[in-house]
């Protein structure tokens, strides 16, 4: 940079607000400042001159003359300087006395408010972006500048609630060059450039002269023309949203609306602000809404436009008390002034906070010293309630529906989550040929777990079935009324056991030398018992059978024991550890295997088996030993062992 | 909270007369709502999936998808024409689908760095492009999970991953999530998450995802570390009841909300206090079917349900204070929403518009309506 400070120094600031203006216009960013070697402070970086190019909210304006909009945005960036310094200067009186056409803090966007808070900041060598820009005299380019950390961009927390993207700083003239907006841009040297080159272009005369005395730039001059135009075009195209930006916006003020309607519309706003909700409603946003309602107007909807300046004055109202309130909470979490509930979802913020360096108290400092003169501002929701524009209508307690629902809960919801076959309405999926929906609604599939569970599952299901046939007493056929039956059959078994063990076994005792020569009456009773059992199941081969039996009858006639298909004979004798079976019944399929079975079931071993088919009479003698400690009575083995056989296929 | 909470306030103002004078019945209610502008859009068909299109140089730009029982479905792409006010559906990019979708999302790239991309799933995760001219919708890649070809059970749903758009994690029925990078066309993970039916997934970071399923859990997973999920929350009453849908705020990572089954609440839940949601939100007056978080605001979401309503929810004084906040809603009662929209019919499907935060769209019945919040 060719220029000498001195010269810098002699610039009036008009001419470089102006230069502001006309770079960050183009370039159609959100603000711009220039940094300078403060005066007062040697070797630290401070506010020189600034230009606000972004989200405005209200207009305040004494004049009704139609402005140009560069002249608008001169005007508000001195606004809003004003602003600043009658808050800095800490004096709530001097409200009153300035112009009522002067902004007051709830005016404000949250941009604007980060810009006019940017005025306080000083930046000593290499601290902040400014600072290092300076230090190193190269560009420094922030990205995401709301998610910075604060050690590098000490204002990332106020970027954030601005919603301020990309930050960028170019050491120039002496001080430093810093440009901020919404929208997130990469870095790009061009633009570096561009902005550069800007300052020189201008068609000012203390810009022309500027450009003659810097030799190296002149030279650069034609080049960067080329440059420029490309840069400046292919930014128009990446940004579409601000295509309509200035020459629409400027109207806004003049609008249908009257701005003194605007300015009962925003009071009136101001009573409605009892609330004490907050949100995150960021401006960044509302000035895409802005850009939505530029281009509808231009489309010519303009029976929407109307409606859609004041919705627009809302959000930013409604933003801004919530930035205030943003702005409340850190001065709690600093240094405990304020007299604002915290905001809870500043949580994250607080964190933040309480970690700051002391450079960062500045911030925190700053904010503290301009809010206290402040009135206390309401946080509100950040949606509309009154706009015609909106589509939804304020919540309100006993509101009702139309009509009520009756119908089945989320119904198509569960259909498209559970039902899978109504999804393929009947039809296989290509992949899927001869399984059944059924298998899939089960959840199975290729892995492995899934699969043996189901196996499980399926072999738990025929444990099931089985069961429900040995019990009579089931009659549903839900697992669990199967279980519950089951146990109350066992009880009643055991009991009945007992009872009859009891008197069994002595009648055992008694008998044992007896045996052959007198039938167990025991036995008898029980075989008549058992017949009885039998022949309550109402089959008619067993009245024809007897009858052949009786034929038939032989000595041990009185030994047998009617059945389905023919006599059965049990006999059970217990000498001390041995047990001795004895059995005459028709021979079916498997049968001698179940009464071994059955037999080992009562803890027997079986030591020896006899046993010959003969004309479809089985004659069996099993003796076996008591393999545990666990002793049944005879009489229970020979009811379990009629039961095996009596039982039909 | 300082100043005077509850009711809001000086209403109506402004505008036209009659509003002033009006009762605040239904009926009433339901003129005024018809005087301000609402965009409809009607299908030949019930509408199911349905999502906003993010890219910048399509706005007011929506894909629809039928509900059709079997396998010959629909899907549109409808667009607001802001000269005419209609929502109107370009005929060339209507396309075939397989069987109803479940989901469908556009690519969550608001810069426009990819190509024109939306995922749909339904028995698989099927991508499609919209070629640049916009004369047609063709199908750019079919994602199948399963390497097992017996098996292709329906994905119940999917979400692409804000921070790196090349990832999708699906949903399946089949107990798994799986993570797909679409720009390899591969599977980067796939887990088993759930003892059953897992019925929604959302991203709520790079590598970071939740999902609900039938056994009634909400368990967050990370990529770096897929031995151990977290469980945050189970459902209650009954123990065990499936948790049907999942929205996770992109704003504020710390909240999540949930669906129950057939139930009229919503649970929104924080992760850094497992098991105790932060608040439930009652006001519904039947089951809630979709929910959607504001992708501007960290503390507003939208809910709708078979009550044909949707409401806009204010969250921010269920902040940190959790117990006091917690007890003292209860005390009144619960959250109350701040805004309401009843529909004609009971609202299916629910998307807020990341790109333009001011609308959300509902799909009821065959209509398709875009709402300025």
């Amino acid at each position: 940079m060719a220029v000498d400070p001195e010269m810098r120094d002699e610039l009036p600031e008009k001419p470089l607000r102006r230069q502001l203006a006309a770079t960050v216009r183009t370039i159609q960013w959100s603000y711009a400042i220039f940094w300078s070697t403060s005066a007062r402070q040697p070797g630290v970086l401070a506010w020189s001159d600034g230009y606000y190019n972004g989200d405005i909210k209200t207009r305040k304006t004494t004049q009704s003359v139609e402005l140009k909009a560069d002249q608008m945005g001169l005007q508000r960036s001195e606004q809003l300087r004003e602003l600043y310094e009658s808050l800095s200067a800490g004096d709530s009186n001097q409200q009153m006395r300035r112009p009522c056409a002067s902004l007051s803090p709830e005016d404000l966007t949250h941009t604007e408010w980060y810009y006019l808070v940017c005025m306080s900041f000083t930046f000593t060598l290499g601290q902040g972006l400014p600072g290092k820009a300076f230090a190193n005299n190269q560009h420094v380019w922030l990205s995401n500048a709301q998610f910075a950390d604060s050690r590098i961009f000490s204002r990332s927390l106020l970027a954030k609630s601005a919603s301020i993207q990309t930050v960028a700083c170019i050491p120039f003239m002496g001080g430093v060059l810093e440009l901020g907006t919404t929208e997130s841009i990469l870095e790009d040297a061009a633009v570096v450039t561009q902005i550069t080159s800007f300052f020189w272009e201008l068609p000012l005369p203390v810009c022309s002269e500027q450009s003659m005395s810097s030799p190296q730039m002149a030279d650069d001059d034609d080049d960067d023309d080329d440059d420029v135009d490309d840069v400046g075009t292919s930014m128009a195209l990446e940004d579409q949203n601000l295509i309509t930006d200035h020459p629409i916006r400027c109207p806004f003020a003049l609008h249908s609306f009257a701005p003194s309607e605007q300015r009962e519309a925003v009071h009136d706003k101001a009573e409605e602000l009892h609330s004490d909700h907050r949100c995150d409603c960021s401006p960044g946003d509302s000035f895409q809404t802005q850009q939505l309602e530029d281009m509808l107007e231009t489309e010519g909807l303009n029976c929407v436009s109307q409606t859609q300046n004041r919705q627009f004055g809302d959000d930013e109202l409604i933003s801004l008390n919530s930035n205030k309130h943003a702005s409340m909470s850190v001065i709690r979490a600093s240094s405990a002034v304020g007299e604002r509930t915290r905001h809870p979802m500043l949580d994250n913020s607080k964190h933040v906070l309480l970690d700051l360096d002391a450079g960062d108290s500045h911030y925190a400092n700053t904010v503290a010293t301009i809010l206290r003169s402040s009135k206390p501002v309401r946080s509100v929701s950040c949606f509309l309630k009154v706009s015609r524009k909106s589509n939804f209508m304020v919540w309100r307690r006993g509101m009702t529906t139309p009509k009520p629902f009756t119908g089945a809960p989320q119904k198509l919801l569960k259909k498209m989550l559970m039902d899978g076959e109504w999804l393929r309405g009947g039809h296989q999926p290509k992949c899927q040929e001869g399984n059944e929906p059924k298998a899939w609604r089960l959840g199975e599939s290729g892995t492995g777990h899934v699969l043996s569970e189901r196996r499980s599952r399926e072999k738990l299901n025929e444990k099931f079935l089985v069961l429900q046939s040995l019990i009579p007493s089931v009659t549903k056929v839900d697992k669990a009324s199967i279980l519950g039956d089951t146990i109350e059959y066992l009880k009643d078994m055991e009991r009945r056991v007992q009872e009859l063990e009891s008197c069994r076994e002595s009648s055992l005792e008694l008998d044992a030398k007896n045996r052959r020569k007198h039938p167990d009456v025991a036995e008898r009773t029980s075989d008549n018992y058992g017949s009885k059992e039998m022949m309550a199941n109402g089959r008619k081969s067993c009245s024809i059978k007897r009858k052949t039996c009786d034929a038939g009858e032989t000595e041990a006639e009185h030994h047998w024991v009617l059945s389905r298909d023919g006599p059965i004979d049990v006999i059970v004798t217990m000498k001390e550890e041995e047990v001795v079976v004895e059995i005459h019944c028709p021979w079916r399929e498997c049968l001698l295997l179940e009464i071994v079975e059955s037999v080992s079931n009562f803890h027997l071993d079986p030591l020896s088996v006899q046993s010959s088919t003969v004309d479809g009479v089985l004659a069996l003698i099993v003796k076996s030993k008591f393999r545990s400690a666990i002793v049944a009575s005879p009489g229970m083995i020979k009811r379990s062992l009629q039961r095996v056989i009596g039982k039909c296929l | 909270m300082g100043g005077s909470g509850g009711a809001v306030g000086v209403g109506e103002r402004g505008g036209t007369p009659d509003r002033r004078s009006s009762e605040g019945d239904g009926e009433d209610e339901q003129q005024k709502q018809q005087r301000s502008e609402i965009y409809t859009y009607e299908a030949p068909w019930h509408i199911y999936a349905m999502n906003w299109s993010v890219r910048r140089d399509k706005k007011y730009r929506l894909a629809i998808g039928s509900l059709l029982e079997g396998y010959g479905n629909l899907m549109e792409i409808v667009q607001l024409d802001e000269t005419t006010g209609e929502i109107r559906s370009d005929p060339a990019l209507s396309f075939e689908h397989p069987y109803p979708p479940t989901k469908a999302m556009f690519v969550p790239d608001r810069d426009c760095l990819r190509p024109d991309i939306l995922a749909t799933s339904a028995d698989f995760l099927r991508i499609w492009r919209v070629a640049d001219d916009s004369s047609r919708v063709e199908l750019r890649a079919l994602l199948n999970g399963n390497r097992n070809s017996e098996f292709c059970g329906p994905l119940t749903s999917f979400d692409w991953n804000d921070a790196e758009p090349r990832r999708i994690g699906t949903s399946s029925i089949d107990t798994t999530c799986t993570v797909w990078d679409i720009d390899r066309e591969a599977v980067d993970t796939q887990l088993i998450a759930h003892d059953k039916e897992v019925y929604d997934i959302a991203w709520g970071g790079v590598g970071v995802f939740a999902s609900v399923s039938a056994d009634g859990s909400v368990r967050v997973f990370d990529l770096r570390d897929k031995e151990h999920s977290t469980i945050i929350y189970e459902s209650a009453e009954p123990p065990g009841t499936p948790l049907v849908r999942l929205g996770w705020n992109k704003q504020d990572p710390r909240y999540m909300a949930t669906i129950i089954m057939d139930s009229a609440k919503v649970v929104v839940l924080d992760i850094r206090f497992p098991t105790l949601p932060v608040v439930e939100l009652h006001r519904h007056q039947a089951s809630v079917n979709a929910i959607a978080w504001a992708p501007h605001s960290s503390c507003h979401i939208c809910t709708a349900g078979d009550d044909s309503q949707a409401l806009i929810w204010d969250l921010s004084s269920m902040g940190s204070d959790q117990q006091p906040a917690a007890s003292a809603a209860a005390a009144e009662g619960g959250l109350d929403p701040i805004l309401a929209y009843t529909a004609g019919a009971e609202i299916e499907q629910l998307q807020w518009s990341s790109s333009q935060p001011d609308w959300v769209a509902i799909a009821f019945s065959t209509k398709l309506q875009i709402l300025r919040v």
